[in-house]
């Protein structure tokens, strides 16, 4: 559905060059929620402003639906497409002299006429995000999990096939994060749209996105499911991130050097209610000692566990009960 | 206190220190207007940036406002002869007024809507909206109280300009303050014509705190 | 306030004198036409006598006399005795009129017209914004028979009057109407054809290259009270260099070159 290809971008100011995005190539899958995460200046607010035009690039092609290279496009097909695509912003971008309802009827108003069906989808998407008791109020009576929900809304309104999401959750506090992101999550499903996230926050990632793209001076670093990717990271900065989480049981392992017989096991939800770790300990009468456990939204989870004797048994009953153990 | 025919120099002079100051404010709102759009577009972070036209444009946007008034009166006196037909009076002066003030009200125009410009031009462009729309359906309606605020200061700006135009005869408070009060040693015409412009001022200090605030909407 | 305004004049003066070339003899303060051509004329006879003396050109109206009431110059060339009355009132200086040389007349000019006679009932003055200047305007139009001042208006009354009063002082068959604007945009006036006459001070015509008695409609007599005249300190009254200077430039040859050269436009006055 989005597919950019070796795509270069340099800025030059004064004789300097800055390269924003090096050789970068990402496909993203139609109705998935993708994530892009990196510091600040890693090149993710530019990836993502390159699915709807709103970046130019040097190198390389950007092809959204059956539009190819969509740099190229002209005026009306470009304008088709950015219809196709809704985005919503770190700071809201509202009109502050709009009310809410104004607001939401934005990418159509400002286009030609507003009909009597668009008004009654805006007032509906209000409705949706919460926000039917404050549809003539303006934006700077609201609070800030209130503006993202009427940008949320205001993205809706032309049925968009994708969702960009430019650090929707950093200007917000943390217990309007999480409502925010259960309201994409619940768009996602309801309108089988393809949601492509932009943000520093590991927890936004592990809250909301299948897929994960880990990026680092204009370049991916790391790319993959977001399981795989959080319990295999590779470089520096994904398991940096991941710390900030509490999710890196790499480091747990590092930090417990001293204790021996250290194992990793894997395992999905078809375990999650059974008593297996019990079961084997009794079976082997060997203590299973649990250092480390977490279970990820797709409820997919992981352990590390000291297990100090009978380990090849131990190992042949998890593994027939779909449980993947790897030595540390 | 006053003589009828003293009263008649104060309301003469104040009526034609309104009449220009009202006439060119209303020329400078729409010439200042497109002059900023025009700046704003062309610059560095605008939509139709043009490094040409944006210095040429500044040019002459700088080169207009640091012409004293009444050297641009005295230049102006051929183009005013040819539009207007005479060289002398208030009407004589609204084109200085109106060319003196407009690089002024165009510069006050091009910060205001660099303000938030970034962010609203964006989100147009993601809308696929074209550059006239965005500017004509977001930044300008988006501006409008700090673009209310600028012509409030272009205005009281344009007021101290029309004492200069006594000069070609144009008459007005400033005039009179110091013609006939001070160069004639009557402090108390000097007084009360300058307590007129300061109301006059607070006046329009007051419309535009007022407008820009009713358009904020906070 | 004053006292301000004049320190700050004084040293102005000071650098503009600085900047001079220095000299052992005096200096006169002068305007540019027609005064310092006039020092220039004289500069050879009176070092003749024995008195060598430099020429500081001024531009504006109020340096000359704070100068001179400083003692950077000796005396000064440019006003007329009104202007200096004025300008002691103002400032308390105590300067003295040393002598009268030359009458530079106001003219009254139109382009659209050729004589007094020929100008329309409704009639359109554009005059100097100067108060000081108002009654000699007014004496001229009266002297040409445009308008005739009442008795009973005194200079006082004509320097006071606001353009919409100024016509209960005189009497005329005409509307005369004034308007009023910079001296310097006389002349501008003039040759835009604004109004139908305009009142140009002599030295501002002179500049612009009129010739008053040729252009103007009429003229100011040489019998004004408007003569410029040298002015020097109370103190120096009997100075040898300004009686000198005073006596050269009232003889007869020097009058007489003073008529020749400037055609008329400037009227030799002692």
């Amino acid at each position: 559905m989005i597919s950019i290809n070796n795509v270069s971008k340099i800025y030059k100011t004064n004789n300097k060059e800055f390269k924003a995005l090096q050789e970068v190539s990402l496909n993203i899958k139609k109705n998935t929620i993708h994530g892009i995460i990196g510091e600040s200046g890693a090149g993710k607010s530019t990836l993502i402003r390159l699915i709807n035009g709103l970046e130019d690039y040097q190198d390389g092609t950007v092809d959204v639906f059956e539009y190819k290279n969509i740099i190229k496009l002209n005026m009306e097909s470009s304008r088709m497409l950015k219809k196709r695509i809704g985005m919503i912003y770190q700071s809201f971008n509202l009109l502050e002299r709009k009310t809410v309802l104004e607001n939401v009827l934005m990418p159509i108003s400002i286009n030609g006429k507003v009909k009597p069906k668009d008004l009654q989808k805006a007032k509906n998407l209000i409705n949706l995000v919460g926000l039917s008791e404050y549809i003539n109020k303006y934006p700077n009576y609201l609070s800030g999990g209130q503006k993202q929900r009427v940008g949320i809304a205001r993205s809706l309104i032309n049925d968009p096939e994708i969702l960009l999401c430019d650090e929707p959750t950093s200007a917000l506090d943390p217990t309007t994060i999480k409502s925010v992101l259960d309201l994409l999550k619940d768009i996602k499903s309801k309108f089988n749209i393809t949601v492509v996230i932009v943000t520093h926050d590991m927890y936004v990632i592990k809250e909301i996105c299948d897929y994960v793209t880990v990026m680092e001076n204009g370049k991916i670093i790391e790319n993959g499911y977001v399981e795989d990717v959080f319990y295999h990271p590779v470089k520096t900065t994904t398991k940096s991130l991941l710390s900030s989480i509490g999710l890196n049981y790499e480091l747990i392992v590092n930090n417990n050097k001293h204790i021996k017989n250290k194992y990793i096991l894997f395992f999905d939800k078809s375990i999650l209610n059974s008593s297996i770790i019990t079961e084997v300990s009794m079976k082997f009468k060997t203590s299973i000692n649990i250092l480390y456990a977490s279970i990820t939204p797709n409820e997919k989870g992981v352990m590390v566990v000291q297990i100090p004797k009978n380990i090849e048994d131990i190992r042949h009953s998890l593994m027939k009960s779909g449980v993947v153990v790897e030595n540390v | 206190m006053f003589s009828d025919l003293e009263l008649d120099l104060f309301l003469k002079a104040l009526y034609e220190t309104v009449y220009m100051s009202f006439i060119a404010t209303i020329f400078v709102c729409f010439f200042g207007l497109l002059l900023g759009i025009f700046l704003y577009l062309t610059s560095e972070n605008g939509m139709l940036k043009n490094k040409y036209a944006y210095l040429s444009l500044s040019f002459f946007t700088s080169l207009g406002r640091s012409i004293p008034f009444l050297i641009l009166i005295v230049l102006l006196i051929p183009f005013t002869r040819l539009i207007l037909g005479t060289i002398l009076g208030p009407s004589a002066a609204l084109p200085a007024l109106i060319i003196g003030a407009t690089p002024f009200y165009g510069r006050i125009v091009e910060l205001s809507l660099h303000e938030k410009g970034k962010e609203l031009v964006e989100t147009g462009l993601s809308f696929g909206a074209n550059t006239f729309n965005i500017v004509l359906k977001i930044l300008i309606p988006e501006s409008l109280p700090s673009l209310i605020r600028g012509l409030t200061v272009t205005t009281i700006t344009i007021i101290s300009y029309t004492s200069i135009a006594g000069a070609i005869g144009a008459g007005g408070l400033g005039n009179l303050a110091y013609l006939y009060g001070y160069a004639r040693n009557k402090i108390e015409i000097t007084i009360i014509a300058t307590f007129l412009i300061v109301i006059l001022i607070i006046f329009v200090q007051l419309i535009g705190d007022i407008t820009s605030k009713k358009l904020s909407k906070k | 306030m004053k006292k301000i305004v004049n320190i700050l004049i004084l040293v102005i003066v000071s650098l503009t004198l600085t900047g001079c070339k220095e000299s052992n003899g005096y200096k006169v303060g002068a305007s540019p036409i027609p005064h310092k051509e006039i020092l220039e004329h004289v500069q050879p006879i009176l070092k003749e006598q024995g008195f060598e003396f430099d020429i500081i050109e001024f531009t504006d109206y109020v340096l000359p006399n704070a100068s001179l009431d400083s003692e950077d110059i000796i005396a000064n060339f440019f006003q007329h005795t009104p202007y200096l009355n004025n300008q002691i009132d103002e400032y308390g200086y105590d300067l003295i009129n040393a002598g009268g040389v030359h009458v530079e007349p106001i003219g009254l000019y139109s382009k659209d017209y050729s004589s007094i006679d020929s100008l329309p009932n409704d009639l359109e003055i554009i005059i100097s914004n100067s108060p000081t200047d108002r009654p000699r305007l007014l004496k001229l139009l009266d002297d040409a028979g445009i308008l005739e001042i009442k008795e009973t208006t005194t200079n006082e009354d004509i320097i006071k009057s606001s353009l919409g009063s100024i016509s209960e002082l005189f009497n005329s068959n005409k509307t005369v109407t004034f308007i009023e604007v910079d001296t310097p945009m006389l002349y501008t006036n003039y040759v835009n054809k604004s109004g139908d006459a305009v009142l140009i001070n002599g030295n501002y015509a002179l500049d612009n290259g009129l010739n008053p008695l040729e252009d103007a409609l009429v003229i100011e007599g040489s019998a004004s009270e408007y003569v410029n005249i040298i002015v020097c300190r109370k103190a120096d009254e009997n100075n040898e260099f300004v009686k000198a200077l005073v006596s050269v430039l009232q003889s007869v040859e020097v009058q007489q070159w003073i008529a020749d050269n400037y055609g008329g436009a400037v009227v030799p006055a002692a």
